[in-house]
């Protein structure tokens, strides 16, 4: 019974990982991400892997998409401040246009 | 130990589910791909609550309940960088619906002891995560002190930065 669980994962995996592939925002990027973390989670809990499943979890699922959040974030932040340091007005302009 | 079919089949429920779930994920509106994130984690817990009957062994019940812990927090994380969380009916009625239908039978199974009390901690953990998540925030609109004060406070301490750098 355990193959069509396994299956099905694994076909959730695929399709994930592909779709985290193909998009190119990296904010949509991180929630994909954390869509592969709970997939690959459920496949290794169906391979009865908790151990693995329990670090995926909380690795793949959690920490990475909000590292790649909060870098985002902070790469937004820094770039205006760093194309016109004397430009007030004009850089905070650039920041929200690129945003 | 032996793996019971009954249970198995039905976590492939909640684990079809997720295939709908996942085209919103990739393909919906911005705000929508956090309500089916959400949605994918619960039903990711009902699938390890059942799993963890099916494989008969109590102690992946602790993978379910790692999720039940991190998923909320983690959707309020995230609410608060991509700018809001909007209400979702389905997210709560699924909660609604989905943890007593999950976890009432798992404890009638499992009898009296310590993993019926473990599997009512994670249902009502689960339950209370999702109504959080799905009751929806605007944090433009809060006036919080630490929802305005984290930017403010944080501007200009980076412009400080800059300013000593230059």
């Amino acid at each position: 019974m355990t193959d069509p669980l396994i299956a099905v994962a694994l076909v959730l995996v695929a399709v994930t990982a592909t779709a985290a592939v193909l998009n190119r925002e990296p904010l949509r990027q991180a929630l994909v991400l954390s869509f592969l973390g709970l997939a690959l989670t459920l496949l290794f809990v169906f391979v009865q892997a908790p151990d693995v499943a329990l670090s995926q979890l909380a690795v793949g699922s959690a920490l990475t998409p909000l590292m790649i959040v909060l870098t985002v974030r902070k790469v937004a932040r820094a770039t205006p401040a760093r194309h016109a340091p004397e430009e007030d007005d004009a850089h905070d302009q650039d920041g929200e246009a690129d945003r | 130990m032996s793996t019971s079919p009954g249970w198995l089949v039905a976590a492939m429920v909640p684990l079809l589910c997720l295939l709908p779930v996942l085209w919103f994920v990739v393909r919906g509106e911005p705000r929508n791909r956090l309500v089916a994130q959400n949605l994918a984690q619960l039903l990711t817990g009902f699938v390890l609550l059942l799993t963890a009957q099916g494989f008969g062994r109590s102690t992946y019940l602790d993978l379910a309940l790692v999720l039940a812990i991190l998923a909320p927090a983690g959707t309020l994380v995230y609410a608060r960088f991509l700018g809001g969380l909007p209400p979702a009916p389905l997210v709560r009625w699924t909660a609604v619906v989905g943890v007593p239908a999950t976890v009432l039978p798992l404890c009638v199974v499992s009898g009296a002891g310590r993993e019926t009390v473990k599997l009512l901690f994670i249902g009502a953990v689960l339950l209370a995560g999702a109504w959080v998540t799905s009751s929806g925030s605007q944090p433009s609109s809060e006036p919080e002190p630490d929802g305005t004060d984290g930017p403010s406070g944080s501007e200009p301490s980076s412009g400080e930065r800059a300013a000593k750098r230059d």
